[in-house]
Formats: C-alpha cells, sequence, structure tokens
C-alpha cells in the first residue's frame, strides 16, 4: 500500500505543483468575493492595490469594525493622515493576516488598529482561503487549526477555478462599482430584542471552561502574534480597538491580560456600548452609533499619531 | 457525501488505510462490521434519520430470506416472498409515488367532474432508495427461486445491503455475485487498486468535464424554453444525452472503482451504449444492473417472449413502462419508458439491420432523452411542438448560449469531448484499464495526464456536487 500512496504522491506532485505556483492576477482573486460582504472585498483591493494614495492609519476587523468605524471622518480629524476601514464581515483572525500582508505590499501604515471582542473566534475565517496566499493556507504554522483540510481544498478548488477564469473569463478591468467601506447596517433591532440578546450574551460566555477556552484561543492568538511580529518588523504601532456586540459582559482585566503585550488596549467607553439607540443589530453598531465610536476613537488617535 | 466532495477525499482515505491496514487483517465478521459502520456514516452525512429505511428493509429481507429458505410449504413460501415484496415496495411507494399517486388520482377525477380534497404529504425523498430496494428484493426472489442460499449472518448481509460505493446510485448488485465476497478474506492487491484509481480518474473526467459542463449548456438552451427554437431544443436533448450519460456512468465508473480498490468486484453497468446499433442493443448496454433487473424480476416472469407476438409485446410495454416509472414519479418519465417500449417492438417485427436504421435507431434514443429531461407534460408538449416547426429555427439563440457558456471553454469543451467520444469507441473493443494496459507507459501517462488537466481547466467545480440519478 506503501508503493501506492508514493505512487498517487508523486504522480499528482507536478499536478499540483502547476496549480499552487503559477502566478494569476489578483484583479481576479478579489473579483471572485463581488458579491460577498457589500463589495468589501474588492473595495479592499482596490484601496490597498490599485489606488495609489496613501493609507496611515488601518482598521482590521470584522462587520463590527465596518460598521463601526467611520474612516471618513476620522481622515478628516486627523488630517493630514489618511485611514481606511478594511473591516470584513465575519470571524476569522486569519483573515486580518493575510489583508495586513497584501496592504503592506503597497502601503506603509504607521498604525494598525485590530479589532477585539469579548472573546477570539476559534475559526478559519471563511475567505481566508480565497484571498491568502497558498504558502499561508498549506503551511500555516500553527499548532490548531480545525479548517485546514476545509481550508486547502477550497484554496485549491479557487485557485483551479482562477486558472480557468484566467483561460475563459479574463477579468475585465473598471467593470466593478467598488463601494466605500465604511456602511453601517440599516436598524432592524428593538429595546426588547437586544434585551434578549443580552441574556443570551452572558449565558454564552458561561458555557466555555477556562481549558476549552485556552484551547480554542490557541489559534486566533498565534494570528495576533504573527500580526504583532509583522508589524514590529515593518515599525508600524499595533493598538487593540474593543468593539463588542450588545449586553456583552465588559471585562477589562481580562482583555488587558490577553493583548497589553502586543500593544496598546483602546476600550471605548460603556455608554457607547449601553446605548440602545446605537444598535442596528445586537451585533452591529448603526450610523449614530459608529459615528459616536468614531468620534471617541479619533479623540483617542490624535495624540499617539501626531509626530 | 458524495464522491466530488472533500469529506469523501477525507471519508475515503481513513477507511482504506483502516481497512488494509486493521480490519482487513483479522476476521472476516470484523472487517463486515468495519465496512457497515462506514457506510452508515456515508449515507447517515446526507440525513442520519433515513438510515432507519435501510435498516429496516435489512432486517425484514434478512429474517424474511433465511424463513423462505426454511420453508417447505411452496404456499407459504409464496406468502413470505409477497410480504418481502409488499414492504419493500411499500416503503418504495410511500416515498417515491404517494404524492404523485395522490395528484394523479385526483386528476383523473377531476376529469370526471368528482372533486376530492385529500392533501399530499410533505416528503423528502431518501438518496437510494431505488436502488437498494431492488438489491434487497433481488435476495428474497432469488431464495424463493432456490438458486441462492440465505446468508447467516447478519453483519454480511446488511454490509452488502448498504456497501457505500455503490449505495446511493448502483450499480444495483445482485446477492449471488456481490453477497459471497464478503465471506472471503481479502489481501490488498497494487495492480487491482491502480486498476480501480484508473476507472476513478476516468468517472471523474466523465462528471466534471463532460456531464457537468454539458449541464450547464443544457440548462441555459432549456432555461431559454420555446425561445431557443427547435434547433436549440434539438441540440439541447443532446447535450443531455451526453450529460445524463457521463454523469451516470461516471458515478458508476467511480462506484466500481472505489469497490476494487477495496478488493470488491461490482458488475459493469454501462458498455458504451451510445454505439449500439438498435434499440435491443442499446438497453444491453445502458444502465445493465437495471435492465437485467427488469429483464430477470419482471419481463420473464410476465411471460418474457415465450408466448405469442402480441404477449411479448405486451410484457415489453409493461417491463419498459414500469422501468420510466422507476427513474421518477412523473408522467414524463413514463412517457420516457414507453416511448423505448414501443420502439423495441417494432423493432421486433421489422428485425432491421441496414447501416441507416443504426443511424434512425440513435436518432430517436438521443430524441427520447427529451420527455427525460422536460420538467412536465405541458413542457414536453412545448418543447414538442418547437422541435418539429422546422421554418423556425434560429441559429442566433444558439449562438447566444455559446457565448454566455464562454466561447473558449466551448470549443475546449468539443475538443475534450472528442477524446472522450474517441476513448469511448475505444471501448467498445475492451475496457479502460485493458486498453490502458496495452499502450506504452509514455502514452498512459500522456493520457492521465491530459484527463487531469481537462479536469482542472475546463471541469466544472462550481456547480452543487451532485448526480443525476441521485434522486431516483
Amino acid at each position: 500500500m506503501r508503493k501506492l500512496f508514493k505512487h498517487i504522491v508523486l504522480f499528482l506532485f507536478p499536478v499540483l505543483l502547476v496549480i499552487y505556483c503559477i502566478p494569476l492576477n489578483n484583479d481576479l482573486k478579489y473579483s471572485g468575493l463581488e458579491q460577498d460582504c457589500t463589495n468589501q472585498g474588492a473595495w479592499i483591493y482596490n484601496r490597498t492595490q490599485l489606488n495609489t494614495n496613501p493609507i496611515d492609519i488601518a482598521f482590521l476587523g470584522s462587520s463590527h469594525t465596518l460598521n463601526g468605524i467611520n474612516d471618513a471622518y476620522i481622515s478628516k480629524t486627523l488630517n493630514p493622515l489618511k485611514v481606511a476601514n478594511m473591516g470584513y464581515c465575519r470571524l476569522g483572525r486569519n483573515l486580518h493576516y493575510s489583508l495586513l500582508k497584501m496592504l503592506l505590499k503597497k502601503k506603509k501604515p504607521k498604525y494598525i488598529v485590530l479589532e477585539i471582542l469579548e472573546q477570539e473566534d476559534r475559526y478559519s475565517h471563511p475567505i481566508f482561503p480565497l484571498v491568502s496566499e497558498t504558502k499561508d493556507v498549506l503551511a500555516p504554522t500553527l499548532f490548531f487549526n480545525r479548517d485546514y483540510f476545509s481550508d486547502v481544498w477550497v484554496h485549491t478548488l479557487y485557485k483551479i477555478e482562477l486558472i480557468q477564469d484566467f483561460f475563459f473569463h479574463p477579468p475585465t478591468p473598471n467593470t466593478i462599482t467598488y463601494t466605500h467601506s465604511f456602511g453601517p447596517v440599516p436598524d432592524t433591532t428593538s429595546v426588547a430584542k437586544l434585551e434578549e440578546a443580552k441574556i443570551k450574551h452572558h449565558k454564552t460566555k458561561s458555557e466555555l471552561s477556562e481549558l476549552e477556552y485556552g484551547f480554542h484561543n490557541r489559534f486566533p492568538m498565534e494570528y495576533i502574534k504573527q500580526i504583532y511580529e509583522l508589524c514590529e518588523a515593518h515599525d508600524i504601532k499595533l493598538s487593540f480597538l474593543y468593539i463588542p456586540g450588545y449586553g456583552v459582559p465588559f471585562n477589562p482585566e481580562e482583555l488587558n491580560k490577553r493583548y497589553s503585550m502586543y500593544g496598546n488596549l483602546l476600550l471605548p467607553p460603556q455608554r457607547i456600548f449601553n446605548n440602545t439607540n446605537y444598535w442596528a443589530d445586537d451585533g452591529h453598531l448603526n450610523a449614530a452609533g459608529g459615528n459616536a465610536l468614531s468620534v471617541w476613537v479619533a479623540e483617542r488617535l490624535k495624540p499617539i499619531v501626531s509626530p | 457525501m458524495v464522491f466530488n466532495s472533500l469529506a469523501f477525499l477525507i471519508f475515503f482515505m481513513l477507511f482504506f488505510v483502516l481497512y488494509w491496514k486493521l480490519f482487513s487483517k483479522y476476521n472476516i465478521q470484523i472487517r463486515n462490521a468495519f465496512i457497515l459502520l462506514a457506510s452508515y456514516i456515508f449515507y447517515g452525512w446526507w440525513d442520519w434519520t433515513f438510515l432507519g429505511l435501510i435498516i429496516i428493509s435489512t432486517l425484514i429481507d434478512f429474517i424474511l430470506g433465511k424463513r423462505i429458505y426454511a420453508s417447505e410449504n411452496n404456499t407459504h413460501k409464496k406468502w413470505l416472498l409477497g410480504l418481502s415484496v409488499l414492504s419493500n415496495l411499500g416503503i418504495l411507494f410511500f416515498f417515491k409515488y404517494f404524492n404523485f399517486f395522490i395528484d394523479s388520482l385526483q386528476t383523473a377525477l377531476a376529469t370526471i367532474s368528482v372533486s376530492t380534497h385529500v392533501s399530499t404529504l410533505d416528503i423528502i425523498l431518501p438518496v437510494g432508495i431505488s436502488f437498494y430496494t431492488f438489491q434487497t428484493l433481488s435476495y428474497t426472489i432469488d431464495i424463493y427461486r432456490g438458486t441462492l442460499k440465505p446468508t447467516k449472518h447478519i453483519l454480511q448481509f446488511a454490509a452488502f445491503v448498504s456497501f457505500f460505493p455503490q449505495l446511493v446510485a448502483g450499480p444495483i448488485e445482485r446477492a449471488s455475485h456481490l453477497l459471497p465476497q464478503f465471506t472471503t478474506s481479502k489481501a490488498f492487491n497494487y495492480k487491482l487498486a491502480i486498476s480501480g484509481l484508473r476507472l476513478v480518474l476516468w468517472g471523474f473526467f466523465k462528471k466534471l468535464v463532460i456531464a457537468d459542463n454539458f449541464g450547464i449548456l443544457t440548462d441555459l438552451i432549456f432555461e431559454k424554453g420555446v425561445n431557443a427554437s427547435g434547433i436549440g431544443i434539438l441540440i439541447g436533448t443532446f447535450c443531455f444525452a451526453l450529460q445524463i450519460y457521463a454523469d451516470f456512468s461516471g458515478y458508476s465508473d467511480m462506484a466500481i472503482g472505489f469497490s476494487r480498490m477495496l478488493g470488491f468486484d461490482l458488475m459493469k453497468n454501462f458498455s458504451t451504449p451510445y454505439f449500439a446499433k438498435s434499440f435491443s442493443e442499446f438497453w444491453k448496454r445502458w444502465h445493465i444492473s437495471l435492465s437485467t433487473w427488469f429483464r430477470d424480476y419482471v419481463y420473464i416472469p410476465l411471460g418474457g417472449n415465450r408466448k405469442n407476438g402480441l404477449k411479448t409485446s405486451t410484457n415489453l410495454l409493461v417491463t419498459f413502462l414500469v422501468s420510466g416509472l422507476w427513474h421518477g414519479a412523473s408522467f414524463t418519465f413514463i412517457i420516457w419508458g414507453a416511448l423505448h417500449g414501443f420502439a423495441l417492438i417494432i423493432e421486433k417485427y421489422i428485425a432491421p439491420k441496414s447501416k441507416i436504421y443504426r443511424v434512425i435507431a440513435m436518432g430517436c434514443i438521443l430524441l427520447f432523452w427529451l420527455p427525460f429531461r422536460a420538467e412536465s407534460i405541458e413542457q414536453l408538449m412545448t418543447f414538442t411542438q418547437a422541435l418539429f416547426q422546422f421554418k423556425s429555427y434560429d441559429f442566433t439563440v444558439l449562438n447566444q448560449i455559446i457565448v454566455t457558456f464562454s466561447e473558449s471553454r466551448f470549443y475546449s469543451l468539443l475538443a475534450v469531448t472528442g477524446l472522450f467520444l474517441l476513448v469511448e469507441y475505444k471501448m467498445q473493443f475492451a475496457d479502460i484499464n485493458e486498453w490502458l494496459n496495452k499502450q506504452s507507459t509514455g502514452l498512459r501517462y500522456t493520457f492521465y495526464y491530459i484527463v487531469i488537466l481537462s479536469v482542472f481547466i475546463i471541469g466544472n467545480f462550481s456547480v452543487k456536487p451532485n448526480f443525476i440519478y441521485f434522486q431516483f
């Protein structure tokens, strides 16, 4: 049987080598994300790779960031610094690492603000295998990634699709109308719904034991470490911005313990998060909430980023 | 879990290693238990609640098979067989035909102004139910006929019923062929594993390159409806003929290939049917496991061709109507079965041998896929009308479809289909393994890499991984 496996591997090796190593235009990669997250993938790609304007401060995170950070306002406040909201829907710390790597290819940011929640998400981001470099997918140098095989599979299939697109559907540039990053979702919530969510969030928190929590955190924390190392190598200041869902128990000690070794923490006042008028739903701030948070963030960043 | 999914890839690799490294070395019953467990996981992955049906079907036929064999009273034997047939077909009827029956009955009564209000049920059709039901039925029928001895081991029988490579879409195995293979010990055989892998590779090529691409073309054409014009529907039907053949025979190749890698031999299910010279030859080459099942358990018991011409014709027609119904609870499938039944009857009388007849027969076989593909009787009527309006044949629609599909992809597909048909032609004289064994190493590897490159370059990875015959 060993002979069989050896032959299969030897037989498939050149095929996989071609698939993984063939250089592909990134336009293709991001055009495949057109329908996802209000086209934010294409916007991020456009802003970081094609747009020649610099990016001095980049916000990385999930839809909490996307809905909560008004980058145009912060840019205006911190003028002449340019700010980009690179939040992308759904959780998964490995995507932030890949986006940061992409950002560093064309820009020289001075400051990275990474979103943090009450707890780290233990899964791989769904678009990580689509936008990341092959080596980051195949050899993530991590102790534990429960989505590893799925990531490799999706990455391989996506690369095959991209190769096919290269042959049969070459990209037609300038046909995508890019939406801007900060775009709060419409309000769909009520005080009653928010209170329900609050109770749910309290219950969720108590479900994981310390041991489980430590085990699940191994994966995202490894990426936090890698993001930190990348920032260090490029002389970038790293900060963590706490943007929880509504009614999530606030535990600054825990957050300090987890992140302060990598950068300073931005912990917005609870009055923003406790205001029921500031929420579009139980996970996302609305326009008013986003603006209130952005005012606070801009004020906090002023002394830090000023020369 | 379908063959072209990550879940199956991991599942099969784990199973394969454990099967050969651990379970095949010891007791056969332990090995069978392992196969059974894996088969239930495979099936349960889709919907574990329907596992109960397979287990019920297995238990009923295991017990009844023993009783039929032990009984010395013919009437008693008949009753027991009747019970087996009734319970198996009862389950099949409920899940597959109940709503169709109620709808048809209500429509029929409405035509004579009788209004009824029987509600249909919200029933999900369990994947593979038609396949494993027929497989277990053949077991009790063969015991009743005295051509098979029942097995004493429930694990062996359950593994035979639910053997995962062929559980959801066949080939529908006979107990006399597959069951004994669960009683013999097996040793890993490199050559056998390689020949299985070749079949799997060829199956993937058929599925991902030919079936899924022609599937997109077929959908594009049929979505346009009558706007596709007669020529569109004609070409759409031919595309569907290629799609369904490549889809189903691709699945069968994979099933046979995976089984062979485990040391099991499954029956051949397709033998280059589109190179047949007549309808009767087509049915000796298409879905062989099902057509021989109908021959042995429906056509021959009805009298076969032993009686006069009229009786033989009736038997043929009944068999093909049932075969049509087996494919799906819809009148379109019944029409498809009826067309083939009538064609076989006509062929029986005129017994043609000319080359022109060969072309006509194949043309009809290809056209007969139209009712199979149509979603309703109304759609079938509309398409058939459009098909015969030769004056309205409009090629510009086809050009639009090719542009939507991508011109370069379309021409690549044509080129690869040429390769596919060439191999199919060669396979009339030898199966793919025999053919490949005759080639030089260089040519063999060139063939492998062309197949793999075709899969990667024009294989369709974006469609939902599914097979047409799963719905039957």
